[in-house]
Parts: C-alpha cells; sequence; structure tokens
C-alpha cells in the first residue's frame, strides 16, 4: 500500500511551497521532501530550509516560479478543470511524479544530505507546481468568498456552506497606542512585496507613534 | 487565516522573511501581548485582554473600522469573512437525512445562539436562511 503523500502549500516565513512525504526507502521511515519556489528563492533560501527541515534528510529544488502558476490557476481555474477532474487527481499526479524521481534507475538511493540538489525535468517540476497550486487556488477560492470568480473548482469537490461570520483582527500590545491604519499601511509593515505600492515599514516611528515608540522596530507575529 | 490575509491585504505578495510565524492563532495573540512592539493577526475569536485591535480602513483616508459583529455584517470591517462547512455533496443532489439534521441545526436559531455564546460571530437571518434553503 502506499504511503500517503502530505502536500502542505507553507507560507510564513518561507516564500515557497512544500512538499513531503513520509516514504519507506529503508528502515526507520524517513522524509522525503520536494521544495518548490522560485529559482531566486532557492538560491536564498535553500540551506536555511534544509536546516530547519529536522527529519528531512533530502530534499529537491525545482525551480519554477510558483506564484505565477498560483495566479495561472486562480484565475484559470475552469481551463485547469478540463485536464485536472479535481484536486485528488492533481494530487494523485504529484505522488507518481515523486515516485519517477526517486525510482529512476540511479536515483533510488538516497543523496547526501549536503550534495547539490539534482535537477528535476521541468515536466515534473509542473506537475508538482501544478498541483499545489491548483490546491492552493482551491484554498482561495473557498477563503474569498467567490471573489476570484469560479466557483466551479470547489464544487466539483464538496458543497461549502456558510455558517459563521469572522473577523480578522489585526492586533498590537494594550500598552502600544496605535489605533487605527489602512490595509496599505498593514502591506507596509508584513509584506516584502508591497503590491499595494506602499514603502517598508519597519518601526513604529513610520506607523505616526512618537516618543520612545518611535525607533523601535516593529515584530511582525503571523501563523505559519 | 495566512493565505486570506496575503490575498486582502498584501494582494498576494509574499510575507516580509523575518516575520515571526507561529503554528496556532493563541500563540501569535500570546507573543502579541507580551511584546511592547509586536503586531499580529489572528481570528477575533482569539482576543486577548493584554492585546488590542486596530481599527482598519481599504482607504488610506479612512472611515476606519474595529472587527466588531455589526461592522463585518455590514461591510465596513476590510477583513471579515465567512466560516464554512463543506458538505460531501455534489450541486444538485441532495443531503442525507443525518447531514441534513446537522446542517439544519447549524443554521437554526439555536445554533448559531450557540456558535454565538462561544465567541463566534452568528451569521444574520437572511444569509443563514439562504444557506439552508439551497442546501437541505
Amino acid at each position: 500500500m502506499r504511503d500517503q503523500i502530505d502536500i502542505s502549500c507553507c507560507g510564513g516565513i518561507i516564500p515557497s511551497r512544500l512538499a513531503c512525504r513520509r516514504r519507506k526507502v529503508n528502515e526507520p521511515f524517513e522524509w522525503i521532501c520536494v521544495f518548490i519556489c522560485s529559482a531566486n528563492d532557492a538560491e536564498r533560501l535553500h540551506p536555511t530550509l534544509l536546516a530547519g527541515l529536522g527529519q528531512c534528510r533530502h530534499a529537491v529544488s525545482a525551480t519554477e516560479d510558483l506564484v505565477e502558476l498560483v495566479n495561472h490557476a486562480t484565475t484559470s481555474a475552469d481551463s485547469l478543470l478540463t485536464t485536472l477532474q479535481d484536486t485528488s487527481v492533481a494530487l494523485n499526479a504529484t505522488m507518481e511524479s515523486v515516485d519517477k524521481i526517486f525510482m529512476a534507475p540511479g536515483r533510488n538511493e538516497p543523496k547526501p544530505r549536503n550534495e547539490k540538489p539534482f535537477d528535476i525535468d521541468s515536466y515534473t517540476a509542473s506537475a508538482l507546481a501544478l498541483a499545489c497550486a491548483l490546491k492552493e487556488a482551491n484554498q482561495l477560492l473557498n477563503s474569498t468568498s467567490g471573489m476570484l470568480g469560479s466557483p466551479r473548482l470547489e464544487q466539483r469537490i464538496s458543497t461549502r456552506i456558510s455558517v459563521e461570520l469572522d473577523a480578522i483582527a489585526v492586533s498590537v500590545n494594550k500598552y502600544n497606542p496605535l489605533d487605527a491604519r489602512s490595509l496599505k499601511q498593514l502591506d507596509g509593515v508584513f509584506s516584502a512585496s508591497h503590491k499595494r505600492g506602499g514603502e517598508s515599514i519597519k518601526t513604529w516611528g513610520q506607523l505616526g507613534l512618537g516618543g520612545d515608540w518611535a525607533d523601535l522596530d516593529i515584530a511582525p507575529k503571523g501563523p505559519t | 487565516m495566512h493565505g486570506v490575509f496575503r490575498e486582502l491585504v498584501m494582494e498576494n505578495g509574499e510575507f516580509r522573511y523575518d516575520l515571526k510565524s507561529q503554528p496556532v492563532s493563541t500563540s501569535i495573540v500570546q507573543d502579541v501581548g507580551a511584546e511592547n512592539s509586536a503586531i499580529g493577526f489572528a481570528s477575533y475569536f482569539f482576543r486577548s485582554r493584554r492585546t488590542r485591535p486596530l481599527a482598519l480602513s481599504g482607504n488610506d483616508t479612512g472611515p476606519y473600522s474595529l472587527p466588531w459583529q455589526q461592522n463585518c455584517l455590514d461591510g465596513k470591517y476590510p477583513l471579515s469573512r465567512f466560516l464554512y462547512v463543506y458538505m460531501n455533496k455534489k450541486p444538485g443532489a441532495s443531503l442525507s437525512p443525518l447531514a441534513g439534521h446537522l446542517l439544519g441545526f447549524i443554521c437554526s436559531n439555536q445554533g448559531q445562539e450557540t456558535s454565538a455564546k462561544e465567541g463566534n460571530y452568528p451569521l444574520n437571518a437572511k444569509v443563514s436562511a439562504k444557506e439552508c434553503f439551497e442546501n437541505l
């Protein structure tokens, strides 16, 4: 029986996606992880990622630009569905792709941890990234109440029913005098990309606080 | 949460690389409550007496709204969203009796009041009725 693949589209401090599966190569079980990110991110973050993956002895870099694929999957969900019946098909395809990587002749032995990661052919990288992108697109569609324009993706899988209202609160310490800010300013605080057009905001003084607060660095917190 | 914030606030940009990430929302709120210089985001459900929510606006000049229930219902608070239950039912198919009863309870006054007692924001009657009638 095949081990279950666990694809988690991670974010947080690592602007990348991580797909891991537990696979029985030799006793005991070990993790084989596939790290999908842009070429620049791979170069910059790969050592950090490897160091952080305690159980993950072997990693493969795939230099696909996942952001592009996520955008594509989000805006073209209908066209994706013509080739991928639903998310489970995509995940199965991914699992098979992972199998191909590790079971191909000469590649079925684990690589030493610090060895330069070997290349994946573009087809495999695309399949992995696409599955991950599709999953993320589905999550986005689920979480934004159809704002992205294509409810078909989720309808194929299940029926979604609104049952509660939720507010995402942006909170500060109770001693912090800050009261109100715009989404553009939050983008400046939390984002590295600043797509709303603002500047990077690093100190409380940049948000208008004076006195002892002015030079104090902002410490942003968020979910993984 | 991560994806919604990224979408609504950062227009799908990437998070700052020095963002301190926590696996659960309660840890984020605790961090903000324990550190004067911290700022974090989590569902208002996880509010704490040691933290204070900011009033927010989608416009650079306001008006700013706090994450209160009415502001979410009115669409004034820019970071509100629905939470969902997913039923294993294709569009057009009918729910099993048991699943139908569960959904009916969730959407009922009793179900919504139970949810509100736990600190959630209930749906208004119009939305709740629509969600149930379309799926029962």
